[in-house]
């Protein structure tokens, strides 16, 4: 398993506990992020190391969110997810 | 007996602790003054960085290097090697290319105090072959000619991090920067039937978006020595794959338009070729010294036209006669620094101390180690990977003095102060300048910024008086003052 992945498996798990202690939209809102994560882990990115910034940012961002975290870490990590979007099937995602 | 690495931490206070004299230190420490007998030949290898590189090592150390060889009773010289092509647009593949970029950052014979040179020639065809029956992959090398043919070979490298290499130090300033072009092409698997990028690498044809959405297209065909790379008419990319000789000048043309996939295998067999080509440098050289200075630790090579921030801070200059102890002492000092903040360390998520940073933070490609052309070392008897770890202490501030006058002052300065009066003692009643008795000092060190006026034009003195701001065109200008021109004869 790539390094990526396993940050990105870590930031899931995060994300996850931290839906079940807020109420029902911010719960929505982790949920449906880390449904994105999980839908992107098989992407050659998160088996590179080009996938490994982007998975960090999101494991400490889940991290913080699941000790208590801040008002802006829901947008904060949603905000990743979408670059981890972009990037995903860019050229170049490998780096050189 | 385990190998001794001599090493002294980065930090300075004082003369005989400032980096350049403790390069020096450790090179005698490690005996490497007893290496060079009067009249050896000793080839001094640097990489000098590639065109707007910062990260390579800034040539005082070599000339320091240099400087103590001579004293010895050597004749020294400053190399580096041609490149591969590695990029479309290469600073150092030729003879021509290289002198001038090492001129440009700084490596020239007047400033090295000795020549510096090409080792391998112009097209880096001057070279010295020899068989490695020991190599782990490789059963031949090609050594730079001046190397080959110097007496005694003090490494001198910069230790950092690698995108092919994983780390660059000692064994790959022998086994990748100590091999002509030549060499190269043999260390990087050019035609290896397994590990050459032309039998390993995924190649993805329709991944080309066409010419009209690629505006810099013909780079693809022009990337490559041989022309091996046509696009065709139905906007696909050809390649003769069969024919690469593997110098890595499509890389970065190829990776980031996704039309090759870059093959793990091509990395780690180039890694431990590393060590097999560093070996062959070792059977042909008689006496070899190692100084690695772990400084400006950049994850990736001085070969790249650029230097990102530092992974790790500075962790000192080590010497040793074994190459693979001296990699694997700064591997482990690495490992156990903090990662920078703000640096691929961190965004690698191996910014912790204890973690293993150049696995991710150097290499290109997922599932390198910067063990592995280490270890390939060990296996072939390049080295060690224990070793004992010596501090050195500084060798005394005398030893590191400005030796071209060691006179102190008032020798020195005695009659020319009289002479040319740099103080004007004859003005403002033996002062010499004009300036205020006293001002209020206090007033301007506040971190929230002055107490007493935040106009920048405003002329408030800081003995409390104001003179009437000047205005030109509406805008506050400074006073335009008075031009002296004093002469000396003055």
């Amino acid at each position: 398993m790539g390094r990526a992945q396993d940050l990105l498996d870590a930031a899931v798990a995060s994300t996850r506990a931290a839906a079940q202690n807020l109420d029902d939209g911010g719960a929505t809102r982790l949920n449906d992020t880390a449904d994105k994560m999980e839908g992107m882990r098989e992407k050659f990115f998160f088996k590179s190391l080009a996938g490994v910034p982007l998975a960090n940012k999101a494991k400490k961002t889940a991290a913080s969110l699941e000790n208590g975290g801040g008002p802006g870490d829901i947008d904060a990590l949603e905000a990743i997810v979408a670059e981890m979007d972009e990037r995903l099937d860019q050229p170049g995602a490998v780096l050189t | 007996m385990d190998p001794t690495v001599y090493f002294m931490d980065a930090r300075s206070d004082s003369a005989d602790t400032s980096l350049v004299a403790k390069t020096v230190t450790v090179f005698d420490a490690a005996g490497f003054d007893k290496l060079v007998s009067p009249g050896d030949v000793v080839a001094i290898k640097v990489h000098c960085g590639e065109w707007n590189n910062t990260a390579y090592l800034r040539p005082v150390y070599a000339r320091a290097v240099a400087d103590r060889v001579k004293e010895l009773g050597g004749r020294p010289f400053v190399c580096d090697t041609t490149t591969l092509t590695y990029s479309p647009f290469s600073s150092r593949a030729n003879e021509l290319d290289l002198l001038e970029t090492a001129a440009r950052n700084g490596f020239t014979s007047a400033t090295l105090g000795c020549p510096f040179i090409c080792a391998d020639g112009y097209i880096g065809t001057s070279d010295y072959r020899v068989d490695i029956p020991e190599g782990y992959l490789l059963k031949e090398a090609y050594v730079a000619q001046a190397i080959a043919a110097a007496d005694v070979l003090i490494t001198l490298t910069h230790f950092k991090g690698h995108g092919m290499g994983v780390i660059g130090g000692a064994i790959k300033n022998l086994g990748i920067g100590a091999q002509s072009k030549r060499g190269k092409f043999n260390v990087h698997m050019g035609r290896h039937p397994r590990y050459g990028i032309g039998s390993v690498v995924d190649f993805n044809p329709d991944a080309f978006a066409g010419k009209e959405n690629d505006p810099e297209w013909n780079i693809i065909e022009d990337c490559c020595p041989h022309g091996l790379f046509k696009i065709t008419e139905d906007e696909k990319v050809a390649w003769d794959r069969e024919a690469c000789i593997g110098c890595l000048g499509c890389l970065g043309v190829m990776n980031p338009r996704g039309i090759f996939e870059p093959s793990q295998d091509l990395f780690d067999a180039t890694d431990i070729a590393i060590a097999d080509a560093a070996l062959g440098v070792m059977k042909t050289v008689p006496k070899v010294g190692f100084l690695n200075l772990a400084l400006d630790v950049s994850p990736k090579c001085d070969c790249g036209g650029f230097s990102d921030v530092p992974i790790v801070p500075h962790l000192g200059i080590f010497a040793s006669s074994d190459p693979v102890a001296i990699d694997q002492a700064c591997v482990d000092k690495a490992r156990h620094a903090p990662g920078i903040p703000g640096s691929l360390s961190e965004e690698m998520g191996v910014e912790e101390p204890g973690e293993r940073k150049f696995d991710l933070a150097g290499a290109a490609i997922e599932g390198l180690s910067e063990q592995t052309t280490i270890n390939t070392g060990v296996v072939i008897g390049l080295g060690s990977r224990k070793y004992e770890l010596v501090d050195v202490k500084p060798a005394g501030n005398d030893k590191f003095r400005f030796p071209l006058d060691p006179r102190p002052t008032r020798l020195r300065y005695e009659r020319i102060f009289e002479k040319f009066q740099p103080f004007p003692a004859d003005r403002h009643g033996g002062r010499g300048f004009d300036r205020l008795e006293e001002v209020d000092m206090e007033a301007v060190k506040l971190h929230d910024g002055p107490k007493v006026s935040s106009d920048s034009y405003s002329p408030y003195h800081g003995d409390g008086t104001h003179i009437p701001v000047k205005k030109q065109n509406g805008r506050e200008m400074w006073h335009p003052g008075e031009e002296v021109v004093r002469h000396s004869s003055d």
